[in-house]
């Protein structure tokens, strides 16, 4: 099966700063990706791409379509949730799902409504009376009722509290994910997602600093705790990063077998978020 | 069409205020003026003799001297003088619904919700246009009509009351139905003239990052003036002739039986307070002012600031360092 997002020296600049410095990348169906990187490193305007909503230089295809010339085409198997707040405050839930219902070929509206009587969102609410979760709540039912094949989220808990936080990632998980569509998700709240993602990309300055999946960071990155007489063994290793915590070092180690760490010291599984501050802070490991 | 349909559905929803809520006030303050206007006039008076109030004896003047001319002439000021407030308020509503409807969802962040949607931005914006041209005059014309037939009651039986006839003085030479459908051809050569103040106004809408109003004022003012004062393009009179589509028009596209079509024109008012036997040729006048070369250019520069306006949509990305 052919890749559901492909760019091969994808580029777009705003005057002198290149916020996307030739992207090259490519999403296989089925797989639930993690994008991240900090603050203006360019991970919005890469979605922003994707979902033919900026001009780019280079290409960029989707579901093989060009997502700007293609934009509306495209937007009938693609589905978008931006951070909370961009469904319109000034209209009602009943309104909203009409709308949607009649432009959008593969909505299920039954479906919708089945979701949110399971919430406190009422039809004739306007959305500028709901809570921000329900907000949330809402843009998830639409966009779980419809069939498509890309799901696009970028920061979509931003400013939630924790119980909804856990609850959007849960329905989306075990109602909405099947196997065959693909997610791709931009958080900074990277801890929340790790374990269901399948795929990891590291963004920074408008470049891809890494591109792997889940079990490729398991296989290949692992933290050493090293008691201060193995140091230096583990120093001609060459660590990633290394730092200090209740009296011993942790190192990160990238590519070395379990059998030469195991010397060092005790080794820990690697979370995303300490790979992610190696790659930020450290530059290329 | 049905997603064109539900693309002006949602215009309505967006904008009940203005489509809706304004005529039913409007008809409605007017209803409850003429109300206590017709009471308080009685008390008002004063009796000569204790006989009849001066309401009481203009109503019999007026139904034994006053010609059928006359009093059709009094009802058409009633039925005139409503429908030019009508089609000035609709006129307001509509520049400044066109003013934000490209502006304000970029504005609240709304336009990614709306654009993450199988939905053109070409059907977006002519579906601003249609409610624009078609639903805004449909929903005031069907809110006059209705306003007027309640008035015309109203005003009989305020007559009634004081004791005259209705039916000699309101309800007989009345011409409700030749007045409305006269109208409806006054709005549909309103919404051509002001063609290309409503794509101007689009076109800015879709542009401008913020303040869309001063914009839309000032860049043709702005034209205008350094054309004047340098007469650096005054072979080409790029600012003048803006001017003259737009904020002219401004002015003149008020209400559907005041505008003029250019300046050489003298017979521009067709009259608002009965202007007798003006009335009865508007059709034909109307006709003639449609097949007009300052109509039709009007109406080729509001296709391409639309046109304009489209693209702009297409392109505009505001939040551009993420």
């Amino acid at each position: 099966m052919s890749a559901v997002i492909h760019a091969s020296g994808l580029t777009k600049r705003f005057g002198s700063k290149f916020a996307l410095d030739g992207v090259n990348l490519d999403v296989q169906p089925g797989r639930i990706v993690g994008l991240i990187g900090p603050n203006g490193a360019g991970k919005t305007t890469a979605l922003k791409a994707m979902l033919g909503l900026t001009p780019f230089d280079g290409t960029l295809e989707v579901l093989g379509r060009d997502p700007f010339r293609e934009r509306h085409e495209l937007m009938q198997d693609v589905c978008f949730i931006a951070d909370v707040a961009v469904l319109p405050r000034w209209i009602k839930v009943g309104e909203v799902i009409e709308y949607v219902a009649s432009v959008h070929p593969r909505f299920d509206r039954s479906q919708c409504k089945a979701v949110l009587s399971k919430t406190q969102v009422g039809m004739k609410q306007r959305v500028r009376e709901l809570s921000k979760g329900m907000v949330v709540q809402l843009h998830l039912a639409i966009v779980m009722a419809i069939d498509a094949r890309l799901l696009v989220l970028d920061e979509p808990t931003l400013g939630l509290d924790i119980l909804y936080r856990k609850r959007f990632y849960e329905q989306l998980l075990n109602d909405y994910f099947d196997g065959e569509r693909t997610i791709l998700i931009t958080t900074h709240q990277v801890e929340e997602i790790e374990h269901l993602l399948t795929d990891l990309i590291f963004i920074k300055d408008g470049k891809i600093v890494l591109n792997t999946s889940m079990e490729d960071v398991a296989a290949r990155y692992h933290q050493v705790l090293v008691p201060a007489d193995r140091m230096e063994a583990a120093r001609a290793m060459k660590p990633l990063t290394e730092r200090r915590q209740l009296g011993r070092t942790v190192c990160l180690f990238g590519g070395n077998s379990e059998a030469e760490l195991a010397e060092l010291g005790e080794i820990h599984p690697v979370s995303v978020a300490d790979l992610f501050v190696a790659y930020m802070e450290g530059g290329q490991p | 069409m049905n997603q064109f349909i539900t693309l002006v559905k949602r215009e309505y929803w967006e904008h009940r205020g203005g489509f809706f809520k304004t005529p039913l006030w409007l008809s409605g303050i007017f209803l409850v003026l003429v109300l206590m206007a017709g009471i308080t006039g009685e008390s008002a008076m004063i009796r000569f003799d204790g006989s009849e109030s001066m309401v009481e004896g203009g109503l019999k003047y007026l139904e034994t001297q006053a010609t059928a001319e006359q009093l059709r002439m009094g009802t058409d000021a009633l039925l005139y003088g409503t429908g030019a407030i009508f089609s000035v308020v609709m006129f307001i509503v509509v520049v400044f619904y066109c003013l934000g409807s490209l502006y304000d969802d970029r504005r609240d962040r709304s336009v990614l919700f709306w654009r993450s949607l199988p939905v053109s931005d070409m059907n977006t914006v002519l579906s601003k246009v249609a409610t624009a041209l078609l639903l805004a005059p449909a929903i005031y014309m069907v809110a006059l009509i209705l306003f007027q037939l309640l008035l015309l009651g109203l005003v009989g039986v305020i007559v009634l009351f004081k004791g005259g006839s209705p039916m000699t003085l309101i309800w007989g030479p009345a011409e409700p139905l030749s007045y409305w459908s006269r109208i409806i051809g006054a709005i549909v050569l309103q919404s051509l003239w002001v063609l290309p103040l409503y794509g101007w106004l689009l076109l800015v809408s879709a542009w401008a990052r913020s303040k869309p109003f001063l914009w839309a004022l000032m860049v043709p003012v702005a034209l205008s003036l350094l054309e004047i004062w340098f007469h650096a393009t005054a072979s080409l009179k790029i600012g003048h002739r803006l001017y003259d589509l737009l904020l002219s028009r401004l002015t003149t596209g008020l209400s559907p039986i005041s505008w003029r079509m250019s300046e050489d024109d003298d017979t521009m008012t067709v009259g608002s307070a009965g202007a007798g036997e003006g009335l009865s040729t508007e059709w034909s006048v109307i006709i003639e002012r449609l097949w007009t070369a300052d109509m039709w250019v009007g109406v080729i520069v509001g296709v391409a600031f639309i046109a304009g306006a489209i693209w702009i949509r297409r392109y505009r990305d505001d939040s551009a360092t993420e």
